[in-house]
């Protein structure tokens, strides 16, 4: 995994402690990414952070609060329903933001968080900055880093805003242990100021295809690397030679070439096999996010920049159409042991 | 662009207006959508450098959307703003309209929109908006149309308003981003794969190996279970 770089945080303003609040928590339960936040907002020299719950149950939102390490936990209470679309968590997170006198805001870099973060943004006037690696308080205001390019590039941003706004991009940096908060605090959550102009109707779970990915102990990934779908059976054999299952990077779902339910990632599927084969996958964090509990990582791309050999414990740099059909000759002729 | 094509067929939109910030090669793409269907098109003229702000591109787009009576704005997620994700929502924060991102169908009904919205974990959430609305339609989920050759000779009558970015953000009383790109860089190598070197061949041989011992995975493999 690629470390989160985290710089020397100088404090030039030198006086007031800078404020941040993370959005930690949503309903009752912990998410992984609200520790996540607060992992991102400690290394912030200088900080002091208030986590953030939103809820419709005061009691669910003080359980979540009362797991998050950080000097307060703000549990907002809204109206059923009130805080589940971007707009409702804009607005609370809005008027938290404004009376903590905060310097920045931080969400999470997920389906939730880049709805709302842009929303927010607007509302203070500025833009945000999404899916980040890095933070830190500069002489101008907050410095973030973002991968761009499939994760080739580092992008630094600067937002002159108060608050700042900024996603944070899940897997960049460790999560805290969950602890007890300095204090809890719980309020009503604000609405906008016009009323709702959205509502969330219903959730819909996944469509029943096949889930063996998720429990799967061998993996065979493929990207766009792979040509096109032609292509695909070359990996089929592979993965059925090694008694594992085929999935992708979302350029190849998006592309059609294979379907959603395949796609591993922080918008996919999360697995865990013994054994995970990357074939042509360039190594974006979203991706890295959906396989870093595997075991054993190869990874085959034909260029030798691409991030995933970073993430990989062996590689080979060449052309997956000549070094999938070999290795999975290699794998059915290995002498048995 | 396919999915407010879409709309239109469907009876509830009157009129497609494509919409793009870019210097003059963007003028390209705006014929492209007009090939495509569009009615007309809005080109707001500027440099390269100007995209890399995400306020500003959302400001001056916001000052063009009501000017141009769009009911509902659909806007690409990543693409038009390397990736920052976030034009739509700036555009639907500051005109305080009803805004939803990673939409992967929209239908319109009793007068407001139904959208579905992509989830982690292939779980959808259906969300109800009212108009006027923007959403930021997931990569994906439209297979946008060919332009046919007939699509192509219309588009050259049809209109291409042009209007200069920087006026445009004057106008709405916008003057700086307050974002800025600072630099690109290299990312800070991690530890990094072993290589294996060697002809496709013998690299995959000596990857099978490794397979085994690092993986522990028996090979031959055990017979495909589970799936």
């Amino acid at each position: 995994m690629p470390e989160a770089v985290s710089a020397p945080g100088a404090n030039p303003t030198g006086g007031r402690r800078r404020r941040v609040l993370a959005l930690a928590a949503r309903g009752g339960a912990l998410p992984e990414s609200g520790l996540e936040l607060l992992a991102a907002a400690s290394r912030l020299d200088g900080a002091e952070t208030a986590a953030v719950v939103l809820a419709d149950d005061e009691a669910a939102g003080r359980r979540a609060a009362a797991l998050l390490p950080a000097a307060e936990a703000l549990v907002l209470v809204g109206a059923p329903g009130a805080l589940a679309t971007a707009e409702g968590a804009a607005s609370a997170l809005h008027r938290a933001a404004e009376e903590a006198d905060a310097d920045l805001v931080l969400l999470p870099h997920d389906s939730f968080g880049w709805d709302a973060a842009p929303l927010l943004a607007a509302r203070c006037g500025g833009a945000a900055a999404t899916a980040c690696t890095a933070l830190r308080f500069g002489p101008e205001g907050l410095e973030a880093e973002r991968r761009v390019f499939s994760g080739k590039f580092v992008q630094e941003v600067r937002l002159d805003g108060r608050p700042a706004v900024a996603t944070v991009e899940p897997g960049a940096f460790p999560p805290l242990e969950p602890g007890p908060p300095g204090a809890v605090r719980a309020g009503k959550a604000a609405a906008p100021p016009g009323g709702l102009l959205s509502r969330l109707v219903e959730i819909r779970d996944a469509p029943g295809g096949e889930a063996d990915l998720p429990a799967a102990r061998v993996v065979v990934a493929a990207g766009r690397g792979i040509g096109g779908p032609e292509n695909l059976p070359l990996l089929e054999e592979l993965a059925a030679a090694l008694g594992g299952v085929v999935g992708a990077s979302r350029a190849v779902t998006d592309a059609g070439w294979l379907p959603h339910d395949r796609q591993i990632g922080s918008s996919g599927v999360i697995v865990n096999p013994k054994l995970y084969v990357a074939c042509g996958i360039s190594g974006a964090i979203q991706h890295l996010v959906g396989m870093r509990g595997s075991g054993f990582v190869a990874a085959i791309n034909k260029d030798a920049e691409a991030p995933i050999f970073e993430a990989a414990d062996v590689g080979i740099v060449g052309d997956v159409l000549e070094v999938v059909p070999a290795l999975t000759r290699a794998v059915r002729e290995a002498p048995a042991g | 662009m396919e999915a407010a094509l879409r709309a239109r067929e469907e009876g509830w939109v009157e009129e497609v207006v494509a919409i793009t910030a870019g210097p003059a090669e963007a003028a390209q793409g705006l014929r492209t959508t007009l090939a495509m269907g569009a009615d007309r098109a809005v080109h707001l003229r500027c440099d390269r450098g100007d995209l890399a702000d995400p306020f500003a591109v959302a400001a001056a787009l916001a000052q063009v959307v009501p000017e141009q009576d769009a009911g509902v704005v659909f806007a690409g997620l990543l693409a038009e703003d390397s990736g920052h994700g976030q034009v739509g929502g700036l555009v639907a924060g500051r005109l305080g309209r009803a805004w939803a991102s990673a939409v992967t169908a929209v239908r319109f009904e009793d007068g407001r929109l139904l959208v579905e919205r992509e989830l982690e974990g292939s779980r959808a959430a259906v969300v109800e908006l009212s108009l006027p609305a923007v959403v930021a339609v997931q990569t994906g989920s439209n297979t946008p149309r060919y332009a046919g050759l007939r699509g192509i000779m219309a588009a050259r009558r049809k209109p291409v308003v042009e209007l200069d970015f920087v006026e445009t953000l004057r106008r709405a009383g916008v003057s700086s981003g307050g974002f800025r790109r600072v630099l690109l860089r290299r990312p800070e190598r991690a530890a990094r794969a072993e290589i294996l070197s060697g002809s496709p061949e013998e690299a995959a041989r000596e990857l099978a190996v490794r397979i085994r011992t690092g993986a522990g995975i028996s090979l031959p493999a055990e017979p495909r279970t589970g799936a």
